[in-house]
């Protein structure tokens, strides 16, 4: 058995954020910091070189917000309504879920108003020219404590996608970065 | 676009533990036998924000056989009530969740089931000097299956460079690795 890297840091082609006073630049090696940045766009990021992809983010936001994201081909991004989720939530003694579907946007992370949220997402064939799954898993910061969304995300489109749009809704700042998994 | 490698083995520097024994391997992990608490020394650094943590634990069946951790500076635990968690359990068709705050420590595993368990702990920004957020997702049970998701905040605006594992009364047998998400 040969060994090699599994997981491969992406240095996506550009990034740009939106948002009063906002930021957003990438390392040499590909990590994303941003800084006031109501939405992101992340271009160049998926490819055929990787079916799937892991993104993983440290964040923090001044209001709780959910994470919503489109995805994007050539600078473009897909805004039309073929976006679903799934949400698992708990929170207290709780466990709940909900599903929306006919959106014109997905639903990858949420994220609390305290300064403590990380969350991961997995993006499945996105770079291919078939529907995209994803599944994004948080850990949320809230006034009454920790709490867990997880969600499964679907686009219904056959298309290729080489980048994401990320709307955070609320000005957010934090670092993020995004690999590839070796096929 | 261009790819680095994107999970980094982080060697502890040193390890200090309270029962049988405890060593770190050639690649970086660290195996145990019959331990109540591990200190992992040195794995969090400036390098990365972010964190995978991949156990299997083997937990003496005992009445409250979970492993908790606290982060950790300069030899010493913050043993502080500076921990919050919320989680939820599914075994067979019930499913239940928590929600508890100023805890004096976090909460990887909880499960009344033992023999083999396995278990992934992200930790996002503990080198940070800012609160740091966990998730946990962990399976247990030998001849049944059984899951357990927890997602903790611990609130001080620290850097921490270790962190310990510890259980209640249980001794613990397996393996544990921190890996460092490439920037």
């Amino acid at each position: 058995m040969a060994e090699i890297a599994g997981l491969k840091l992406i240095v996506p082609s550009s990034v740009s954020a939106t948002g009063a006073g906002s930021s957003a630049t990438i390392g040499a090696k590909g990590k994303i910091t941003y800084s006031s940045a109501v939405t992101l766009q992340i271009d160049g990021v998926f490819s055929a070189t990787y079916d799937n992809y892991l993104m993983v983010a440290v964040s923090t936001i001044g209001t709780s917000a959910n994470l919503y994201l489109r995805y994007r081909a050539a600078g473009v991004t897909a805004t039309a309504s073929n976006y679903a989720h799934q949400q698992l939530a708990a929170y207290s003694t709780t466990v709940a879920g909900s599903r929306s579907t006919g959106d014109a946007q997905g639903l990858v992370a949420g994220i609390g108003d305290g300064v403590n949220n990380g969350f991961h997402a997995y993006f499945y064939g996105p770079a291919l020219s078939q529907p995209t799954a994803g599944r994004g898993i948080s850990a949320q910061a809230v006034a009454a404590g920790a709490q867990i969304n997880e969600f499964a995300f679907l686009h219904t489109v056959s298309s290729a996608y080489d980048g994401i749009d990320l709307n955070f809704q609320n000005a957010a700042a934090g670092t993020m970065t995004i690999y590839g998994l070796s096929q | 676009m261009a790819a680095g490698d994107g999970l980094v083995s982080m060697t502890p520097t040193s390890i200090a533990h309270s029962g049988t024994s405890a060593s770190i391997n050639a690649d970086g992990g660290v195996d145990f036998s019959a331990v109540t608490s591990l200190s992992l020394n040195g794995v969090f650094t400036s390098d990365y924000d972010n964190y995978l943590i991949v156990a299997r634990w083997d937990i003496a069946p005992l009445s409250d056989p979970a492993i908790r951790f606290r982060l950790r500076t300069g030899g010493s635990d913050d043993s502080g009530t500076n921990y919050s968690r919320q989680y939820f359990a599914v075994s067979g068709t019930s499913v239940s969740a928590e929600r508890n705050t100023s805890q004096a420590q976090g909460t990887w595993s909880d499960t009344s089931e033992d023999n083999v368990s396995g278990s992934q702990l992200h930790v996002y920004g503990p080198y940070l000097a800012q609160p740091t957020a966990f998730r946990g997702v962990h399976v247990s049970g030998y001849t049944s299956g059984y899951f357990f998701d927890v997602a903790n905040t611990h609130s001080l605006s620290t850097s921490y460079d270790s962190i310990t594992f510890f259980t209640s009364s249980s001794t613990t047998t397996g393996n544990v690795h921190v890996f460092g998400y490439e920037e």
